[in-house]
């Protein structure tokens, strides 16, 4: 019998749009032999819709109208059940969910907030879980955890938006240690969103300032010269993780920016996401490299626990050859299908693969004691002896 | 005045239904006319009272009208009636209390229903009349509630079906099910904890409990399990008549099946040994054609049985010739320890378990049997073996410093306890035994307790008894054995006997629990 596989997409993000284009593809390709797929839209003010329209691009063209056109559901669980259920009387069910895959993009989606949700709700889903989700968000936490697993990482700093307010002489000096040019970011966005290169302290000032719009935590790095941006993504669990072929991506400025990523040729063709960026497959690397950014990937995904697929941004210098790893993408743009297809995956087959990831990541999880039978409540004798 | 003679009535009525309920529901809702048998015995033991109600019915009808006499004679009447119900209601429900399951619930209304319409539709009547219709249906109540489950036998069948679609519907869901199941005259339930425990290291799986091997049972455990996401599901299959096997075998459909070990079990309704063989086989043959079936050498009865299915058939065993077999077997204060041969591998496998008794040494090994065909690795078969957690009070391991503890209290036949003496004479050091003796075992009580006495003295160094009178003859047992008086000591309730066995000298110091019954045993002097 068939699984009904929940796609959910959207979502309170900057990157809203972007996880249309990634799931619309996806749900193309699901296997419909093996699985139903229900498309779950979750739009930005948090209201959940289902409906066969969400399967294609048309209706997302005018996203205000988008409500009227389809039906607005809550997901439930009922008994050992998870439901999609009218929101409104008569409550009926609308379908069955199995097990849940978001793909949702950036800041308050994919950093684990999606994750925590199905995990509180019980349902199986497939990606990384919110531990995972969480510091492959956070640029800072990432830089972090993956230090402390010997990966190596360009010279940075960080800081709060209310640091800069009380002193930010003090931020902009620690910031110029690294010396210029340096790249400035908002600690918790993804796709390039928010991101300047100052080459001086007016440009410094400004790319702050733009950033802060976006987070309060604020990430500046240093600038790789003859710089080269390489990806690899990764496939599995802690159990046994795959890299893919490595993928050299060229931009028009010294970074792959939103508007390489999303808005490429103008426009004119139906945006392919991170399919259409200018891109070289397999990357033009020896094989030491290659090796090394393999080795790198796994242990970063080993350091994070991920699940499913995942992709990894690169940043290496044409001239000393240093490989350093730039971002985690938890849940990568069009789930980076164009690298798979080049290891001999089809689009199908990797997202069977990532659905059996998302049952395993459950399975495994079942067999822990996450709760326990007594009731410690049962001989409460009111709060005095809690604390020991 | 009618109100409150009908009050009491209601009342009356209320309190012998609650009791016939119960008695129906415990006797299996009249299954095989358990019920109906039931209530001749019932009549023989309580004849006076229900000669007083048909006595009662007969005589309020020769009167016309209600007057003095008949209003006391009721009223005495009823209220000696209640006050008998009330009794044994009370009495039987403090022992095993009534459920109020769904299916009791619908009989319970029906019954009540039926009594109100009575009242209502026959109001016209000579109240005498109608009093004696109602005593009546309270005397005969107890075969009035087998025609209503009758009646109701086509609902609990719509509803049997209806739960038996959606348990089977969520079977088929599950996508690549291992289905197993698992029977025989006993260690059915060792064996499935066993094989849980090997395969929860590979795979996600669950099981029948073991009050559940009945065809509701097995419904029951498919439909309230959370997850369709699941590897393996085993399904314990008891029986105790032919076919019954069958009929859960139908349900299930298992791929495999594992067989532990044929015995003389219920042999009062299977009728004879062979019987119970054909019966347990009906799981083997229910297995398609590219299952297997996980058999014991050591088990005659099994070996002899022609089987018509040309299955797999994997055989496990220790003495005699098998596909998987156990040898270099050590029995320690930290458990079993002993080797496993898969038959065309050389590298046996290395195991250790905290499990005790030779029956273990079989479950374990018919659950490596399957574990090795679904696909586990040596290294996964070892480490689930390793995890086996003892089942609680049946010959229980536990380590404290010096002192192990072998607690068998949930043990109350003689074969089990001279079991867990042989195992305790296993170890080194200072033995001890702690028990109140075996109770309910009818005429052969004190024979047995005093060869259990005499099974002791064989074996042990210090002999702690509970209850003075209780053990007399184990006493007797072990003074007719020559064994030391001072090495025998007597306590009222187990937690001191406990307490003072803890202070026995010696380097090691092993104490068997057995057939005790903590916290609610104390003798009364």
């Amino acid at each position: 019998m068939k699984l009904n596989v929940g796609v959910m997409f959207g979502g309170n993000s900057t990157e809203h749009e972007i996880s249309i284009i990634t799931a619309v593809q996806a749900m193309e390709s699901i296997n419909r032999d093996k699985y139903n797929v229900i498309p779950i839209y979750l739009s930005k003010d948090g209201l959940m819709y289902t409906s066969e329209k969400l399967l294609s691009m048309e209706i997302y063209k005018d996203l205000k109208s988008i409500e009227d056109k389809v039906k607005r559901v809550l997901l439930v669980k009922k008994k050992n059940e998870y439901l999609l259920i009218k929101d409104s009387f008569p409550y009926t069910t609308v379908c069955k969910i199995d097990i849940a895959f978001p793909i949702m993009h950036g800041y308050n989606t994919e950093d684990g907030a999606i994750a925590g949700y199905l995990e509180v709700l019980g349902i199986p889903y497939c990606e990384s879980d919110l531990y995972a989700s969480c510091v492959g968000q956070d640029k800072i936490y990432q830089k972090g955890v993956l230090s402390a697993s010997g990966i190596p990482i360009v010279p940075y700093y960080f800081f709060y938006e209310s640091e800069y307010i009380k002193d930010s002489k003090n931020i902009i000096k620690n910031i110029e240690k690294l010396k210029y040019p340096v790249i400035v970011k908002p600690a918790r966005q993804g796709s390039s969103v928010g991101i300047k290169i100052a080459k001086n302290k007016e440009e410094l000032t400004l790319a702050i300032n733009e950033a802060i719009t976006y987070d309060e935590k604020i990430l500046v790095e240093k600038v790789i010269n003859n710089l080269t941006e390489l990806n690899c993504s990764v496939l599995g669990d802690n159990n046994e993780y795959f890299p893919s072929v490595i993928e050299e991506v060229y931009s028009s400025s010294n970074f792959l920016s939103y508007e390489d990523k999303y808005l490429s040729d103008g426009g004119k063709t139906p945006s392919k996401g991170m399919a259409s960026a200018g891109r070289k497959i397999p990357a033009d690397i020896s094989k030491e490299i290659k090796q090394k950014i393999e080795d790198i990937s796994v242990n970063a995904c080993r350091a994070l626990n991920t699940s499913g697929v995942v992709r990894i941004d690169y940043l290496m210098d044409k001239k000393t050859k240093e490989v350093y790893l730039n971002e985690m993408n938890i849940i990568p743009g069009s789930l980076s299908f164009y690298l798979w297809k080049e290891n001999g995956l089809s689009y199908q087959e990797l997202l069977d693969k990532i659905i059996e990831c998302g049952i395993k990541k459950y399975q495994n999880k079942s067999k822990k004691l996450t709760s326990f039978d007594t009731n410690v409540l049962k001989s409460f004798n009111g709060t005095k002896g809690l604390k020991k | 005045m009618k109100l409150v003679l009908f009050l009491i009535l209601d009342l009356l009525f209320i309190f012998t239904s609650l009791y016939d309920l119960q008695m129906l529901q415990q006797n299996g809702y009249n299954n095989k006319n358990k019920y109906k048998n039931f209530l001749k015995k019932d009549y023989k033991n309580y004849s006076s009272v229900y000669l007083l109600k048909y006595l009662y019915a007969v005589t309020i009808i020769l009167f016309e009208k209600l007057n003095l006499i008949t209003i006391v004679l009721t009223i005495m009447v009823f209220i000696i009636l209640l006050i008998n119900s009330c009794i044994s209601y009370n009495d039987h429900n403090n022992k095993l209390p009534l459920k109020y399951t769904k299916r009791l619930i619908r009989i319970l209304s029906f019954d009540y229903l039926l009594f109100i319409i009575i009242q209502v539709f026959f109001s016209r009547l000579p109240i005498t009349m109608l009093l004696a219709i109602l005593m009546f249906y309270i005397a005969l109540h107890g075969y009035i509630l087998i025609l209503i489950t009758y009646i109701l036998q086509p609902v609990e069948k719509i509803i049997y079906n209806h739960y038996k679609k959606l348990a089977l519907t969520k079977l088929e869901k599950m996508p690549n099910l291992n289905k197993i199941g698992i029977t025989g005259s006993f260690g059915k339930t060792s064996t499935k904890m066993v094989l849980n425990s090997i395969l929860k290291t590979k795979y996600k799986g669950f099981y029948t409990p073991s009050s559940f091997n009945t065809p509701n049972g097995i419904l029951l455990t498919i439909n309230n399990e959370k997850t369709i996401f699941n590897d393996y599901f085993i399904s314990e299959m008891g029986a105790r008549k032919e076919g019954e096997i069958k009929e859960l075998a139908d349900l299930v459909k298992p791929h495999y099946g594992i067989l532990t070990k044929i015995g003389p079990a219920h042999l009062e309704t299977f009728g004879s040994i062979d019987n119970i063989c054909k019966t347990k086989f009906e799981l083997i043959e229910s297995l398609p054609s590219d299952g297997a079936a996980i058999l014991n050498r050591d088990d005659n009865y099994q070996v002899n049985y022609q089987l018509n299915n040309k299955c797999k058939i994997i055989w496990y065993g220790i003495n005699n010739d098998a596909d998987v077999m156990a040898s270099n077997i050590k029995v320690t204060h930290k458990g079993t320890s002993f080797d496993i041969c898969f038959k065309g591998q050389k590298k046996h496998l290395k195991v250790n378990t905290i499990l005790l008794g030779e029956k273990n040494i079989y479950n374990i090994l018919a659950s490596s049997a399957l574990a090795k065909e679904l696909g586990l690795t040596d290294e996964q078969i070892i480490i689930g073996i390793n995890n086996i957690e003892p089942i609680n009070h049946r010959l229980e391991l536990k380590n404290f410093g010096n002192v192990t503890v072998l607690d068998d209290a949930y043990n109350a036949n003689p074969i089990g306890a001279k079991n867990a003496l042989d195992t305790l004479n296993l170890f080194d050091g200072e033995k001890v035994i702690i028990t109140p003796g075996m109770i309910e075992m009818g005429e052969e009580e004190e024979k047995l307790n005093m060869e259990f006495g005499k099974q002791i003295a064989d074996v042990c160094n210090y002999v702690y008894l509970i209850g003075e009178k209780q053990t007399k003859p184990i006493y007797n047992g072990l003074v007719k054995k020559k064994f030391s008086k001072d090495n025998i000591f007597i306590f009222n309730d187990f937690k001191t006997a406990y307490e003072e066995a803890l202070k026995t000298k010696g380097k090691k110091v092993n104490i068997l629990i057995e057939n005790d019954l903590p916290d609610s045993y104390t003798e009364v002097k």
